[in-house]
């Protein structure tokens, strides 16, 4: 009773040092401006560039009406003659060219490019052209077949796709830095000197900070999903993910705080391991980007549970798997925290 | 009863112990005035005393039960100042004095302390909703001294009281300590302050490199190892003259009643030693 009783004079000590140290102020701004750019300025599609420059050199002309339904004409990216589209393509220092020639039984194509270009960008081309040669009347068509795994469920929205990505980088600044922050500014105000001689002892001073960075991130990720709802939002699984993964890392960002003296020794410490956390955010574009050491980051694993809970693609859940690892690592977290404040903070050297 | 025996404390890599071989005993509703000057070993004392450091050799007793035998739950008994305040500068001075109290168990109303009461009793009364950030430095130590009373405890460690303080506050916080003394509470009072030593312990102890050199009332220790003298004012012709003359030299014993049969003596004052003087006979060194 004694612990629930401290617990809740600590929280709301903590809530209100958070206030005044304008922490809430940030979180909400960040939950403000996040939503906003997901409803309001992320398109829902996203176009990665221009289209290619195009010039149907054919003998019949066949490809004409093709490149009109593709928006080819209208973009002004047709050309006549294999010298306009190198002009074209020599003035736009992105841009790539590419002309159709030959006949059905003599298919030929020139690929005009840069010279920067990665060679996945020419292999891609080439199956392009057979592709648009098979369209378009050739008898042994090239192309590569297109297998769409579960097509019931659609690709979302580029970006309503941003959300997972934008709750993880909530838990990581909110948990992580906040919670360290937390602990250096009680520690530069000596605060942390007054609670020492009273009956509150580690655990309480631990888990209201923690408390305090979960509700953070609960109010975040609320305002957040009001301001632009994703295709689902259950609950339940949301909640725990978000408090399992805010709880480890504010344990983590507390753990690591109590090893430096002020704010400013913090930082650079404290940006190293945010960048290796943030490893895991190319992966959410490039999910060839996730070595072994990626896919256990806590941040991955936030990221990717969220987004089958909130954007669901029909795949297996991991949220189980996600509870267990994340839990296990919070365990571990918290025992080793609980040790570093006690020797280091609540202590005298 | 607080009862100190053979503590000795030494920091790691550290070369001797800032604290040796110190006892002491302190009754309830005592004041013991622990002085020295900067590295002596008061601070450490006082950490240990309040678990802040481990208790590495010796033993501490409060009310004859070991001080390791506590947990979190002496610091419901005692109270602890800082010198350098430590506030939530964006609380109020009433918000500072109570965001605490939620962590010790809770007292009978007569048993409680009320902030506004005692803030109004140190000169604080207007600043009771005032941000302490906004409070001058010795504002704001007139509420550590609070704080540390808000929940009634039966021990109160100070650390330099009246640091910052004019002298009209200081009388004002004096009056405060000397009124929880009259109640039964133990104060262990750490200082360089001769005066408010002098006013204020019962009982002070000097400590010197880590030991307590000696350990006494003010007014024994002065007449135990002061000098004392007589300052005697005389008329000398047409003019006032004064002269220091010590009761236990023969020669000066000689002039005063030399003065006196001549009717010369105009005053005659006695000259105790200061607290000062006493720390420097018996250790060679100023206080501060």
């Amino acid at each position: 009773m004694s612990f629930l009783r401290h617990l809740r004079t600590m929280l709301w000590l903590d809530l209100r040092q958070a206030w005044h140290g304008r922490l809430i102020h940030v979180c909400l701004g960040l939950g403000l401006v996040f939503g906003l750019a997901v409803r309001f300025a992320l398109p829902a599609q996203l176009d990665l560039g221009d289209p290619p420059q195009v010039a149907d050199l054919t003998e019949d002309g066949r490809f004409g009406t093709y490149f009109a339904e593709h928006g080819l004409a209208e973009a002004g990216a047709v050309h006549d003659s294999l010298e306009d589209l190198e002009a074209a393509v020599a003035a736009d220092p992105d841009a790539i060219g590419l002309a159709l020639t030959g006949t059905p039984a003599a298919p030929g194509a020139t690929m005009i490019l840069q010279g920067h270009e990665p060679e996945s960008t020419v292999v891609a081309l080439r199956s392009g052209i057979a592709g648009i040669w098979a369209e378009n009347g050739v008898s042994r068509p090239r192309a590569h077949r297109l297998t769409v795994l579960r097509p019931e469920r659609p690709r979302p929205p580029f970006n309503l796709s941003m959300i997972p990505m934008l709750l993880t980088i909530d838990v990581l600044v909110v948990g992580f830095f906040f919670g360290g922050v937390m602990v250096l500014q009680d520690r530069s105000l000596g605060t942390v000197g007054a609670y020492r001689v009273t009956p509150g002892g580690t655990g309480v001073y631990l888990a209201s900070k923690i408390l305090v960075n979960v509700i953070l991130a609960l109010v975040y990720t609320a305002l957040l999903l009001v301001i632009a709802p994703p295709q689902a939002v259950p609950l339940l699984s949301l909640i725990a993910v978000v408090c399992l993964s805010s709880a480890l890392l504010t344990t983590v960002g507390i753990g690591v705080a109590v090893f430096f003296r002020t704010l400013s020794s913090f930082f650079y410490p404290a940006s190293l391991i945010s960048l290796v956390l943030s490893a895991a955010m190319p992966a959410y574009f490039f999910p060839a980007f996730n070595t072994p050491w990626i896919r256990a980051l806590p941040t991955y694993q936030a990221m990717f549970t969220l987004r089958e809970l909130l954007l669901p693609s029909g795949r297996p859940s991991t949220l189980g798997e996600f509870c267990l690892t994340i839990g296990a690592g919070l365990v571990v977290a918290l025992i080793l925290t609980t040790l570093a404040v006690d020797r280091r903070l609540l202590r005298e050297a | 009863m607080i009862e100190v025996e053979d503590l000795t404390f030494c920091y790691r890599g550290g070369a001797a112990p800032s604290v040796r071989d110190v006892s002491f005993r302190v009754p309830k509703g005592e004041i013991l005035g622990i002085l020295g000057p900067s590295g002596a070993g008061k601070s450490t004392l006082q950490k240990v005393m309040t678990k802040l450091l481990p208790l590495q050799q010796g033993s501490i007793r409060y009310d004859g039960v070991r001080i390791d035998a506590y947990g979190r739950d002496l610091f419901a008994r005692i109270g602890v100042s800082f010198e350098h305040p430590n506030l939530f500068p964006k609380l109020s001075g009433r918000e500072n004095l109570t965001c605490f109290l939620g962590l010790y168990p809770p007292r009978p109303p007569d048993q409680r302390e009320d902030p506004d009461a005692l803030m109004d009793e140190v000169g604080l009364g207007d600043a009771k909703d005032k941000l302490a950030g906004d409070y001058s430095k010795g504002m704001k130590q007139r509420l550590v001294l609070l704080r540390a009373l808000m929940h009634s405890p039966d021990i109160l460690f100070l650390d330099e009281p009246l640091s910052g303080l004019d002298p009209a506050t200081g009388e004002r916080v004096k009056g405060l300590i000397d009124a929880r003394r009259r109640r039964g509470v133990t104060v262990i009072l750490t200082t360089h302050n001769m005066t408010l030593a002098d006013q204020l312990c019962d009982r002070v102890a000097f400590m010197h490199e880590g030991v307590i050199v000696d350990i006494d009332s003010p007014r024994a220790l002065k007449l135990r190892a002061g000098d004392h003298t007589l300052r005697v004012e005389y008329r000398d012709g047409g003019s006032l003259a004064s002269a220091l003359l010590s009761p236990s030299s023969e020669p000066d014993r000689a002039r005063l009643e030399e003065l006196f049969s001549a009717g010369l003596v105009e005053t005659v004052h006695s000259q105790e030693a200061t607290l000062e003087q006493v720390f420097i006979q018996l250790t060679g060194r100023a206080l501060r």
